[in-house]
């Protein structure tokens, strides 16, 4: 499905965004495609990760965090898709579940390990808040949920890291 | 057992990168993106936004509108229709259903048998049961896509201030789908229709078509 919107404010957010564009939109379209194993789908994705990007705040320049934030919103936009092909919506318990393609690194016990190892949905929560600077209400677009919700599953996914790094007898 | 903010700030960029990681690299990204990706993107990287409780309240009735998408115009349901549009306050939506056929059978891209003065194929791209080719006009500047398709239905929404009106390609139903830009760029102009097992959109804002040329480019496809 494809949405036209009317995005993107001045010439330099415009700039930030046709940068974002050319410099990732292959990696997202490998994002989304190891998710949903189709390539059609997996450009409906990656399109509407980008009417996503559109209306949020992006990077001043190219690097780490404008390419994890270029790869999470493919992730997210096709996990959302993954979910409607199966008609099957999101819900509380389902949040710690994994799907094909979002195989996480290994965790090594540290506090950085668990974050990078943590479900999609608690991982791109925190890592949008605390790497890539978002408030809730700007994660929340981002993600298709409440600024609510999203303080609920960054609650969560706290919550989670501190029981796996007991668990690892790590001291928290 | 407390996990706080200082901690999480201190490790998130080694987690970002940790995950970045399983991630290949630009070089090993490559893709070719269909044509209609690339149209379907076009609108996006050329356009402003206009404000937001604008945007969000549109967003928001398109919400609705998706849960019950296209109860619009006329009484039959959607069912019945090969292409369908439905006019809402401040966008619209539209569905394109080609004809299943009992058998299956090849896909076959259809090709204009005619084009516009000073237009030429520039690119076509097939990928299963859909195609897409661009039309260039080098002198003027301008383009205009056919995408044609088998198979499955296609819908979308478009918002702004967009006329609908109804159409015929050989006897079978067609609609043309218009808007009224306030600037040269804004301009959409898509063209829908079927033709047995195949539905096609012609999109052709850019090269400002009118009705009339969209109807005698679809007239005039041939194999």
């Amino acid at each position: 499905m494809l949405i036209y919107l009317q995005s993107i404010d001045g010439p330099e957010d415009r700039t930030r965004f046709e940068a974002m564009y050319s410099a990732y939109r292959g990696l997202m379209f490998h994002v989304a495609n190891r998710i949903l194993q189709n390539a059609q789908d997996a450009e409906d994705a990656v399109h509407l990760a980008f009417l996503s990007l559109a209306n949020c705040r992006l990077p001043a320049e190219l690097g780490p965090q404008a390419r994890h934030l270029a790869a999470v919103t493919a992730e997210r936009k096709a996990i959302d898709l993954y979910r409607a092909r199966k008609r099957r919506p999101e819900t509380a318990l389902e949040e710690e579940e994994s799907f094909p393609g979002c195989a996480p690194p290994p965790s090594d016990g540290t506090l950085a390990g668990a974050m990078a190892a943590l479900p999609p949905r608690y991982r791109e929560a925190l890592l949008l808040k605390y790497y890539n600077g978002y408030s809730a209400a700007e994660v929340g677009e981002l993600l298709g949920t409440t600024a609510a919700n999203v303080r609920q599953l960054i609650a969560r996914a706290k919550k989670k890291l501190a029981e796996e790094l007991a668990e690892r007898g790590e001291i928290v | 057992m407390n996990i706080t903010d200082e901690m999480l700030y201190a490790a998130a960029p080694e987690a970002a990168e940790r995950w970045l990681d399983t991630l290949p690299g630009r070089e090993d990204c490559g893709h070719g993106f269909s044509l209609t990706f690339e149209a379907s993107m076009a609108p996006i990287l050329r356009r402003r936004r206009k404000r937001h409780w604008k945007t969000l309240a549109l967003l928001a009735a398109v919400v609705a509108a998706l849960g019950a998408l296209l109860v619009g115009v006329g009484a039959e349901r959607k069912d019945d229709y090969r292409v369908y549009a439905a006019q809402e306050d401040g966008f619209i939506s539209y569905l394109v259903r080609p004809r299943m056929e009992q058998e299956a059978q090849d896909f076959h891209p259809l090709s204009p048998g005619w084009l516009p003065e000073g237009y030429a194929l520039e690119s076509f791209s097939a990928e299963g049961s859909s195609c897409s080719s661009s039309f260039r006009n080098t002198a003027e500047d301008a383009s205009f896509y056919l995408v044609q398709w088998s198979g499955e239905e296609r819908s979308a929404v478009l918002l702004g201030n967009f006329q609908i009106e109804q159409a015929d390609v050989g006897g079978e139903d067609a609609i043309w789908i218009a808007n009224q830009p306030e600037e040269e760029w804004d301009d959409t102009r898509l063209f829908l229709w079927t033709n047995g097992p195949y539905a096609f959109i012609l999109s052709g804002g850019e090269a400002g078509l009118d009705l009339d040329t969209m109807i005698r480019i679809a007239e005039n496809l041939k194999w």
